[in-house]
């Protein structure tokens, strides 16, 4: 299964033309920060989930967001930022993507990738800013995405790739997406890895995580007693 | 001497409001894999655009079996043909035209 987790668009209008243009190209979800009260709804056979991107430099203002966003969003994204905040925000282990900017002003260190290791945190990855680019400034945002990558892999980090697209056209398919992978510097098999498995494994946690019955990792309610 | 294995791709360009003329694909083909992989990787690719359909979008090219990856990776990294957004999307390959066609 196929999800896109990073459709950056939020209008109405626009994400029913980019459902329509994900079917064409073979994807079966998105996430995107859209203004529907519901986790998750389908649209053109596309699976659409709720997306919420925490914005904000201090540490009081990220917990408050995250606090309030967490339980209606099926995935949580921070932009990497100050190494203090990031490095709370990951043992704080509430987040799902940790999102690497093309400006390059803040790096994935070590430390973040081995705390993202351990809380099942994602560093996730835009295409977006490849398309719009060429030349030297693609370059030097193919270095930028290169270093991050091989800190994620050789922390044993998952990494996302995500279209980071705001219009249809800027989405492109999974076979193309593997490719750019591979460019990025990914051995092929961690690049379908990205795409496909990592995505939907996040997803999967989280949807089930957001059911009324769960308490914790493999303990769930079955069958509640009202009788007393 | 050995005669290079070649690959054949079928691909779909989805694009905005008009249609791509066949010539401004091959150009964009040609540039993007220049710029993103050099002189002597976009000589080695030996990429040639066999067919295209400007009114579907759809189209075959032909390159060197070893260039494949590259060819199809500065292909879907082209965001706009002379002003025209795009997107390319690779859908088979062959060793043969007929291969694909079939």
């Amino acid at each position: 299964m196929i999800i896109d987790l990073g459709v950056m668009n939020s209008t109405k209008i626009e994400i029913d033309s980019i459902c329509r243009m994900a079917h064409k190209l073979g994807i079966s979800g998105i996430a995107t920060p859209n203004q529907f009260e519901a986790p998750m709804k389908t649209l053109e056979q596309i699976r659409i989930y709720k997306r919420t991107d925490i914005k904000g430099r201090g540490l009081s203002s990220i917990r408050r967001q995250i606090d309030n966003t967490r339980k209606n969003s099926t995935i949580l994204a921070l932009e990497i930022g100050k190494i203090e905040t990031i490095n709370w925000a990951v043992d704080d282990k509430r987040i799902d993507l940790l999102t690497l900017t093309p400006s390059g002003d803040n790096p994935l260190r070590p430390t973040t990738a081995t705390l993202a290791k351990e809380a099942r945190i994602a560093l996730e990855v835009h295409i977006a800013p490849l398309l719009q680019t060429s030349g030297f400034n693609r370059s030097k945002i193919l270095k930028i995405y290169r270093e991050a990558i091989g800190t994620a892999m050789d922390n044993d980090m998952m990494v996302v790739l995500t279209s980071g697209a705001t219009a249809p056209i800027e989405l492109r398919s999974p076979v193309a997406m593997v490719h750019i992978g591979i460019l990025l510097g990914m051995e092929k098999q961690f690049a379908e890895r990205a795409i496909d498995e990592f995505p939907s494994g996040i997803i999967q946690n989280n949807l089930e995580k957001m059911d009324s019955g769960y308490i914790t990792t493999g303990v769930r309610v079955l069958k509640e007693n009202n009788s007393k | 001497m050995k005669r290079d294995r070649r690959r054949y791709l079928l691909f779909h360009l989805h694009s905005e409001e008009r249609t791509v003329h066949v010539k401004d694909l091959s150009m964009a083909l040609w540039r993007n894999l220049l710029s993103l992989y050099g002189e002597v990787q976009a000589a080695e690719s030996k990429l040639y655009l066999t067919e295209y359909d400007e009114k579907e979008g759809i189209g075959i090219l032909h390159c060197s079996a070893d260039s494949l990856s590259q060819v199809i990776t500065s292909a879907a990294l082209i965001g706009a043909i002379d002003g025209v957004n795009v997107s390319f999307e690779p859908k088979r390959t062959s060793g043969t035209i007929k291969g694909l066609k079939r």
